[in-house]
Formats: structure tokens, sequence, C-alpha cells
């Protein structure tokens, strides 16, 4: 379980330091804080430096590039991978470092720059790293570099972690990461990692989830997880929604002969459905919620902290999650512990931009904040 | 301005009603009733309102935040606690100056604020502030209800600690006055006890700069 994560030369983040961080973390903060970077340092961290994990986030957010040259007859996608870095700016002294500590005192550490490559050394590195995907601790390293003749520097991906030999992976002229040559380094990931979106997850790819589960222990807690949202839900299903194999949701209610589409039930339904899946999905890693509130009603927000937080620890899932909405932070009291002072099992974190140091709130505070009217976001 | 941005935490019921009037009526308007100047928030003794203190300067919603805190038997480690309650945001002088304490938190863009009853310096509580706002023409009266209170603990057994004295003084006064027996922020109200005395101008103007009054 992280403990505190130190984030530099990220995203919006020249520096970012987090303490008092716990098995379930809320992060406040105004819009353009940096909330969701922190959820995408943490999906790295989780993915042990796996650069999929880099053009995941990038596509995510539609931060593509423009493939050029031979890579562009692969009909490969690219994304940009300058937006990682502060100020969208590398160059030869640029790198980003995620550094976490855990409870144990145990750290985990990356850094990612973007080394030049070298001029003079340019074939034989091209033979060695280009041409012969070969391992390096125990991975494999990517094969395409496209030599640009134009002025533009090119530039390599350089993935490393003290005590590790670096990755490297090849990157376009243009600051380009292309899937394939995310993907080639054959990661396993060292963690399951669930996030979820603000437009949450695709039926097709939750059915996927949920069949997973049926028939097992995990399956009653999920329909549990969705009464709480609409009381009178009896069981639910996949079942393919179109010729094409893609899977959606029926839902049987209670007293109704025939089944209905999830759909017809509303946000609130589907959005619990997708946190009570990735929990179980995320078993021992960890849980990421772009603004977990999305679509519950309020009256559901303390239910729903209650499910997640009785699950993660049930499954040893560490959970982040964002918010704007104050119902969301207050209803955060109904799991925590007005005696906790200092870093607990629950924590909330504002984020704030331009600010070095994240604001943590105890649990004691959290547990008072209606009390004190204090306002966390 | 007002509620949502100043706050001012009090250890006690009665402080929560007197500073509102003591400031009324020392001429700055305190506001209607959901628009005041300030929210005042009690917190039921000292150290429920350190640990208050130091969570209200994470309040987003905030840019001015007072304390006021009775110095007691011992203002150096009254001062002391409440530098070292803040010091992961502020520095806070180890003595506070006879003005009071207004100093910014550059981290979270906020004043912050420290009056400690009666003055700053010496040992005391609110009550001590209050007995100095006693109108002076009727010495005698004053003199006698001094030793009225020492008397009746030292020689008939009122149960009063020697430690509030000051409390039982003011209590006994009031209850010679007429219409006997007002409550202290009624007092204030009804001019028995004067907040524009000298001794409390001090503190209305600590009051107003923390507060950015005019």
């Amino acid at each position: 379980m992280i403990r505190e994560l130190k984030i530099e030369n990220f995203r919006a983040f020249r520096e970012l330091h987090l303490t008092g961080l716990g098995r379930v973390n809320l992060l406040v903060g105004e819009n353009n804080s940096g909330k969701t970077s922190v959820l995408e340092a943490i999906a790295f961290l989780a993915s042990g430096g796996d650069p999929t994990a880099l053009y995941t986030s990038l596509s995510r957010r539609g931060e593509q590039a423009i493939v050029e040259g031979p890579a562009r007859e692969s009909g490969d996608d690219a994304v940009d991978v300058r937006h990682l870095f502060f100020g969208r700016r590398i160059g030869d002294d640029t790198a980003l470092r995620i550094h976490a500590l855990d409870a144990s005192g145990a750290t985990v550490d990356f850094h990612l720059s973007t080394p030049r490559v070298p001029d003079d050394g340019l074939p034989d590195w091209r033979d060695a790293i280009a041409q012969r995907p070969r391992r390096r601790a125990g991975r494999i390293v990517s094969r395409v570099i496209e030599i640009d003749r134009s002025d533009r520097v090119p530039r390599y991906l350089r993935i490393g972690s003290p005590g590790t030999e670096a990755i490297d992976v090849a990157l376009l002229p243009n600051g380009g990461l292309t899937s394939d040559n995310a993907t080639l380094t054959g990661f396993d990931l060292e963690k399951p990692v669930a996030f979820v979106t603000t437009s949450g997850i695709g039926d097709d790819e939750l059915a996927g989830f949920y069949e997973k589960i049926v028939v097992t222990s995990e399956e009653q807690n999920v329909v549990a997880a969705l009464k709480e949202v609409e009381s009178s839900i009896a069981r639910i299903a996949t079942r393919a929604v179109d010729p094409f194999d893609h899977r959606g949701f029926v839902v049987g209610l209670e007293g109704a002969s025939e089944p209905v589409p999830l759909g017809s039930l509303g946000d609130g339904v589907h959005r619990m459905l997708a946190i009570a899946l990735s929990l179980v999905t995320a078993r021992g890693g960890y849980l990421l919620v772009d603004e977990i509130d999305t679509g519950l009603h309020h009256t559901v927000m303390r239910k729903m902290w209650k499910l997640v937080y009785e699950t993660a620890k049930r499954l040893d899932v560490s959970v982040f999650a964002t918010t704007h909405s104050y119902d969301c932070v207050h209803a955060l009291a109904a799991i925590t512990r007005p005696d906790v002072r200092t870093a607990g099992d629950v924590s909330l974190i504002r984020v704030e931009r331009g600010k070095a140091e994240g604001i943590p709130f105890s649990e004691e505070e959290i547990s008072r904040l209606d009390e004190w009217q204090i306002e966390a976001r | 301005m007002g509620l949502r941005d100043n706050l001012l935490l009090v250890e006690g019921k009665d402080d929560q009603r007197i500073v509102p009037q003591l400031v009324e009526s020392a001429g700055v308007p305190w506001g209607p009733r959901g628009d005041e100047i300030v929210r005042i928030h009690e917190t039921d003794g000292y150290e429920k309102l350190a640990g208050q203190f130091k969570s209200q300067l994470k309040n987003a919603g905030l840019l001015r935040i007072g304390v006021v805190v009775d110095a007691n038997t011992d203002p150096a480690s009254r001062g002391r606690s409440l530098a070292a309650t803040v010091a992961a945001e502020c520095a806070l002088p180890q003595t506070p100056p006879p003005e009071g304490v207004v100093v910014p938190v550059t981290r979270s863009s906020k004043r912050l604020g420290v009056w400690m009853m009666p003055n700053n310096a010496s040992r005391g509580m609110m009550e001590t502030f209050l007995n100095a706002l006693r109108p002076a023409a009727n010495a005698s009266l004053l003199a006698h209800v001094e030793s009225a209170v020492d008397v009746a603990r030292q020689t008939h057994g009122a149960a009063f600690s020697a430690y509030h004295r000051d409390k039982a003084i003011i209590h006994t006064w009031l209850a010679w006055q007429d219409p006997p027996g007002r409550q202290l922020h009624d007092a204030i109200k009804q001019a028995m006890l004067n907040a524009s005395h000298p001794y409390a101008a001090p503190f209305i103007a600590w009051f107003k700069a923390l507060y950015e009054l005019p």
C-alpha cells in the first residue's frame, strides 16, 4: 500500500508530494489541478514501468501524434510523449520521475527521459537496439527507430528504475510513440490496475469482467452493490447485444417476468456496476477512478464508500479516486474513524495547482468536515 | 467576505456570545444573522480549539482565521503551545506582542490571528478582560466585590477555585447591578461593561486588523 508519492516533472507537476496515503484515497482540487495525472502516475507505477501504461494514458486523453515515415504504412497509431513532461517539453536534460514509498518502507522509482539518438554511434546503436529485438532485464526492447532527415533531433524514450537496466523505446521523430513500439516490451503487469474514467467502462469490457466472476462468491457482492442503488434488482446477466458479439447486461427485477437492459436503469446503476466489477478485477492491485461520483445520487454516496472500502480491504485493493462533489467528499466520513489523526486507512488530499505539497486530511478531520464546516475541495 | 471567508475559534459558549457583542458595542457592525462578518466556532476547551485550529488552516473556504484563547496561569506556555500547533504552516511569535498576533500564511494565502486573554501578556481569562471594562466611578464597590469574593472563599467555604477568582468577581459584581445578574454579553449590550474602554481598544484593533475591517 502506497504511503507517500512523489512526482517530478510529470504533466502539470513540476513537483508534487503526497503523504498520508492509505487504502482508500480521495483526491480533490480545482479543474486542471492535476488529479487525473496522479491517477496516471499510479497506473504507471503499478505497471512496473510498462510503456503500454503511458501509451494508454496519452491515448485516453486523445494526445495523439501524427504517424510519419515508414511507420505510417503499418497503420499504427501513435501518441505524443511530450505531453507527459512538465511544460510539454522534452530535451537532453528533461526527465520525469515517479516515486512511491509503501508502508513497509520499500520504494518504487521510475525515471523517464528522452535522450538524443547519438550522432556518430547511430548505425551501431540502430543495429543494437533497432534491428534486433532483445531482452534486457528480462524485457524486450522495441525495434523500430525512424531517422528523420530534417533538423529534428531523433530521440528515444528511456524508462529507468534504480537497480535495474533501463528499457529503451523508439520514438518517431516528432516524439510519437507507436502502439506497436509501446507493446513490444512484453511486460506482464506487476499488479492489476483497473482505471475507471469519467465516461466509465464500456459494456462489452464490463461484461468480460462479469463473466469472470459469475457463480463465484463475488457475484453476490456485485449484485448487492447494485441493490444499494436500485433495490428492486434481483440478478444480472450478460448477453450478446449485436451480431458482432458485443456484450451487454440485462437485469432481472423483483416481480418482473421479463429482463430489462441495464441501460434503462440509469447512470447510477451503471457506475456502481463499473466500480464493483473493477474492484474485483483489481484484486491485489489498484483501482483508479476518475470522478467517482459520476451518475451517483448524493444519497447513495455513503453506501458507495462503504462498498468500496469493505471490498478493497477484502480483496487487498488500493483505491485512488477523484471528485469535485461536496457530497462525495463529506460521505467519505462513512468509512473514517474520528480518533485517527495520522495516516490511516482512508485519506483525503487536496491537490492545488502550482503547489508542491498536497494537503492531506486525517481520518479525524474527514469525520469532522461537517461539524467544523471545512471546505476541503 | 463574511461567513465564507472569516472564522474565529473560541473556547466556550460564553465567548461565542461575548465577542460579537464586544465588537458591535465598540462600533464595528456585526451584520445581520446569516451575513455576519465572522463565523464563530466554540470548541469546548483549549485542547479541542488547538485541534480544530490546525485543521481549519486547510479550509479552502477561508481567508482569515482567528483564535481567542485564555492565557490561564501560564501565558508563555500557552503561546508556545499555539506556535507548535501551527508550526507546519507558519511561524507564530513565541511571545505574543501586546497588540496581538496577525500573520500571513504564505502557503495557503490566509491570514491568521491569535489573541490571548486578557492582554497577551498577563495571566487570566476572558473574565479578567471584562473586569477591566467595569466603570471605575464606584471604586469602593469594586473593592468591596473583591474582598467579598475572597472572604467568601477563605472564610465561608465558597467552592470556586482560586484560579476562577476573576469569574467569581465579575458575576458577583453583575449580581449587584440593576437589574441584577445580567449575562456577560448582555452586560456589554446594556453598557454595564464598557466596550469602548481604552483597555478593550487593542483587542478591537486586533480584530479589525485580522479581518481587514474598516
